[in-house]
């Protein structure tokens, strides 16, 4: 098909005009609901939210009919974070929130109705915190007020079970950054008559009180600010571990000790404003290392794929939304076409087509019969059907597949710390018998001098650069990563991506694209009429091979169908301009046509094969091939010079000739596994990490990849937007910055050698500072410059190596 | 020189102020959410644009 078409975007979502182009007020939308939530805000006079431009947000076409759990009282109690009756407070989730011109439109929520009091975005969680009146709109009126404008609320069981959002920022460890930093300048200026070498500005008693003022200062930064490095010291030590907080601790405890004995017995002014620095730095440290994305889910579990209601069939007939968790063996529910299956059922309708791609990575769905087993997780696609329960919610497929991932992933280490941990014993070690060896000589030599001389050598070889080093390299490549689509979990995870020999990809979702695909014709020639129709006709179903029928052809002209009929696991049909077009599953045909019908081979094997009928005569054969994403051959080969690349598929081997080719995806043909469940996935993953010396990358994306996500050294979920649901990982890659992974593992890789390089860099400051300190030569102006000199240094040496490195290899 | 006391006095004062506003402005959530209250100072009210005309 030509594409000269000059492409019209629409006003209010930006989508491009595919279909057919409503206009409305002197611009142009894609589709009815844009139009009207356009004029929607006309109305209340929102339409300074277009100020900077289309909103970008595509209202949902639904009937709202699924909502009626919603007048559940239990089900709203669940929800609702407070409620009088009257008043009533929910937070939700809108993942459509994008831009500020969302929170202007949310924020303005009364307008449209008065029964909303007041709503509150967050925009960074994106969630809005909505205050309304029930008396005036009930939560079902809310819910699907907030549909109709385009920001469809996230509800899911896992709303019902962990209710409000914790708080992403630690607001302990922001008090204990201003105590410090409060006390760290006070102590400064305090000092700085010290600092003047040689002359004497100040009189006895005023360098006096200052000392004292400083002692006083110091103390909080000791109890308060520096409580969690002593108390992990000390936990540490109690179970015989040395971590990182040991050598920390003894830092600190030796200059406060020595500092405070100086000021009291009147000998000098201590090292205070070291101390202060110290912790003060550190806890900035702590801080940069725990940037989170809070409008991204980690730890999300099956529970937040799960509806929180079903419609359940009572022994009269009535239908009634029941909570899920209260299913019982035996219960008969109703799914509605593209609902999700909670628990595994057995089919009471007579046909169903339940699409498990999501489950077990099938890019077709399946058709199944009455009385055949449905597991959960599966989302129907078709006409309404009636389901018995046979296993409740909480002991499903799909649950337990889940638990058993869950529950074999011990409690390890995390690789990061380990290696600290294994840094700050050595250095401990180093450091406190240098001090004893240092000890010994004084005390042979000039037992005067012997306290101070060892002291200083706590006190200098403190190894703020050295706890610093991890926390801002590690810090700032995730936010290199995340700039460039990556999000990493936590500055652990990028040191532990940095460690892995193995790729192993998922095939569906993973290395293709959902419902993107070209089709194949075999067969008889349609005209471009017949072509129309069959387009149209697709349209109006939900089934993905539909779905990406009708996507292959976007330009083609509305035209009206009568008589549309859908039937599960046979195929659609519907009448456009006189011609009745049929799309139909091969394994319904006659004997004869199916004959005739596998006769048009096509060149490529696609999958989804699909008769096309006109006017009930066999016609054309249609196939779809895969899409899969760009420079696909490119990444695996980039990644086949270091890694060992696997592929584990679900999905049946009709692309493994594809799929080997080098100018496709390149994969080695032993490296290939087709037809695997889920578990056996999980199997695969946990069998080639069972010898200790492979680890393995998991690259996936639905929940059929759950269990070898979470069993993998590092679990990488790709997504398309940052909404899109995503199985439990330590990192969530978008789909377009795909092509960069080799890039990411290899600077998660470099990112090690720039800690050890920050180690070097803290080394050569502390064989100074203890060289002069060994000859009882340290004062207490040296090891105030030294000491932040070091840890500024180390700051800015991690964060330029890191800006360096992530610019040469991610641009 | 004995301002100095003074001053001292003055200076402390003023520093814990300051630390105080900052554990105010902790405690009472103006950390928790840094991006939306920069764009929501930037929205033009339509009604409020046309009154000062």
């Amino acid at each position: 098909m030509s594409s000269v078409t000059k492409t019209t975007t629409c006003y209010h979502c930006n989508d491009e005009c595919t279909d057919e182009i409503i206009e409305h007020d002197g611009h142009d939308f894609c589709c009815n609901g844009c139009s009207t939530v356009y004029q929607l805000l006309q109305d209340v006079g929102l339409d300074e939210a277009y100020a900077n431009g289309p909103l970008g947000i595509r209202p949902e076409e639904s009937s709202n009919t699924d909502l009626a759990y919603l007048d559940n009282p239990e089900v709203k109690q669940n929800l609702l974070d407070f409620s009088d009756g009257k008043k009533a407070r929910i937070s939700f989730e809108l993942p459509a929130i994008h831009c500020s011109a969302c929170v202007y439109l949310l924020e303005r929520l009364e307008r449209l109705n008065k029964g909303v009091k007041q709503c509150e975005v967050n925009f960074p969680k994106k969630r809005a915190n909505i205050l309304f009146d029930e008396t005036e709109i009930t939560l079902r009126q809310l819910v699907a007020l907030l549909r109709s404008i385009g920001y469809a609320p996230n509800l899911n069981l896992q709303n019902t079970t962990e209710k409000g959002d914790k708080p992403t920022t630690d607001k302990a460890l922001l008090y204990r950054i201003g105590v410090a930093g409060f006390c760290f300048g006070n102590i400064m200026l305090l000092s700085f008559p010290e600092y003047l070498i040689g002359e004497k500005v100040l009189e006895e008693k005023w360098s006096e009180l200052f000392n004292y003022l400083n002692l006083l200062l110091a103390l909080p930064v000791v109890l308060f600010a520096g409580r969690d490095y002593l108390v992990s010291a000390y936990k540490g030590l109690k179970v015989r571990h040395v971590n990182m907080d040991v050598p920390v601790s003894i830092g600190i405890l030796a200059i406060f000790g020595r500092s405070a004995y100086d000021i009291l017995a009147g000998v000098g002014p201590g090292f205070l404003d070291s101390l202060a620095g110290f912790v003060f730095f550190l806890l900035i440290g702590k801080w940069y290392q725990a940037k989170t994305y809070s409008g991204l889910s980690f730890e999300r579990d099956y529970k937040s794929f799960f509806p929180i209601a079903v419609n359940r069939i009572g022994a009269d007939g009535q239908v009634d939304a029941i909570m899920i968790k209260h299913l019982l063996t035996g219960d008969e529910i109703q799914i509605h076409n593209d609902e999700l299956i909670p628990c595994d059922c057995e089919l009471l309708s007579e046909k169903a087509s339940i699409d498990y791609s999501f489950v077990t990575g099938e890019a077709e769905p399946s058709s199944k019969n009455e009385g055949n087993r449905i597991y959960a997780g599966g989302k129907n696609r078709g006409s309404v059907i009636r389901l018995r329960v046979m296993k409740p919610v909480s002991s499903s497929y799909l649950t337990s597949l889940w638990n058993s991932a869950d529950t074999s992933k011990d409690a390890a280490v995390p690789p990061l710390l380990n290696f600290s941990n294994k840094i700050a014993s050595w250095f401990s070690a180093a450091v406190l018998s240098i001090a004893v060896i240092t000890a010994i000589y004084w005390l042979i030599v000039d037992p005067t001098n012997w306290l101070n001389t060892t002291t200083a050598v706590l006190i200098i070889a403190c190894p703020c650069a050295l706890a610093l080093s991890i926390p801002f390299t590690y810090g700032s490549m995730l936010r290199h990563f995340g700039r460039h689509g990556f999000f990493v979990r936590s500055v652990e995870a990028i040191a532990k991506l940095g460690q892995i020999d193995n790729v192993v990809f998922d095939k569906t979702g993973t290395i293709t694209i959902r419902l993107k695909g070209s089709v194949l014709f075999g067969g008889a020639e349609l005209t471009v009429d017949q072509l129309e129709a069959l387009v149209n006709v697709a349209r109006q179903s939900l089934h993905p091979l539909s779905k990406t029928f009708a996507a292959a052809f976007p330009k083609t002209p509305q035209e009206q169908v009568v008589g549309f009929t859908e039937n599960a696991g046979v195929g659609i049909y519907g009448m456009v301009n006189g011609t009745l077009v049929e799309l139909k599953n091969p394994n319904n045909l006659s004997e004869q046509e199916r004959k005739q019908f596998d006769s048009w081979q096509t060149d490529f094997h696609g999958m989804g094969k699909t008769a096309v009928l006109i006017n009930g005569h066999l016609h054309a054969r249609v196939e779809f091939t895969t899409s899969y994403r760009v420079g696909l051959h490119r990444t695996i080969e980039q990644m086949k010079e270091k890694l060992t690349v696997w592929l584990l598929s679900g999905d049946n081997d009709t692309e493994a000739a594809a799929l080997s080719n080098d100018l496709i995806a390149g994969f080695e043909k032993d490296h290939m596994f087709f037809n695997m469940d889920p578990h056996q996935k999980r199997q695969w993953v946990e069998e080639k990490q069972s010898d200790g010396t492979a680890k393995v990358l998991m690259v996936g994306d639905g929940l059929n990849d759950a269990g070898a996500l979470r069993e993998a050294h590092f679990g990488i979920s790709i997504a398309e937007d940052n909404s899109q649901f995503t199985p439990a990982s330590d990192g969530i890659l978008t789909a377009s910055s795909f092509e960069k992974l080799p890039q990411l593992i290899a600077l998660a890789k470099q990112s090690r050698s720039v800690v050890l390089g920050a180690f070097a860099l803290s080394m050569v400051y502390n064989v100074i500072g203890v060289t002069v300190a060994v000859q009882g030569l340290l004062s207490p102006v040296m090891a105030g410059v030294l000491m932040p000199l070091s840890s500024v240094s180390i700051v800015l040496f991690t964060t330029v190596s890191t800006a360096i490195l992530a610019k040469s290899k991610l641009q | 020189m004995e301002v100095i006391f003074l001053l001292i006095a003055i200076s402390i004062v003023a520093a814990v102020g300051f630390l105080a506003a900052f554990l105010w402005a902790v405690r009472s959530g103006q950390y928790d959410d840094d991006q939306t209250p920069a764009m929501r100072i930037l929205f033009d009210e339509k009604q409020s644009t046309e009154t000062n005309k």
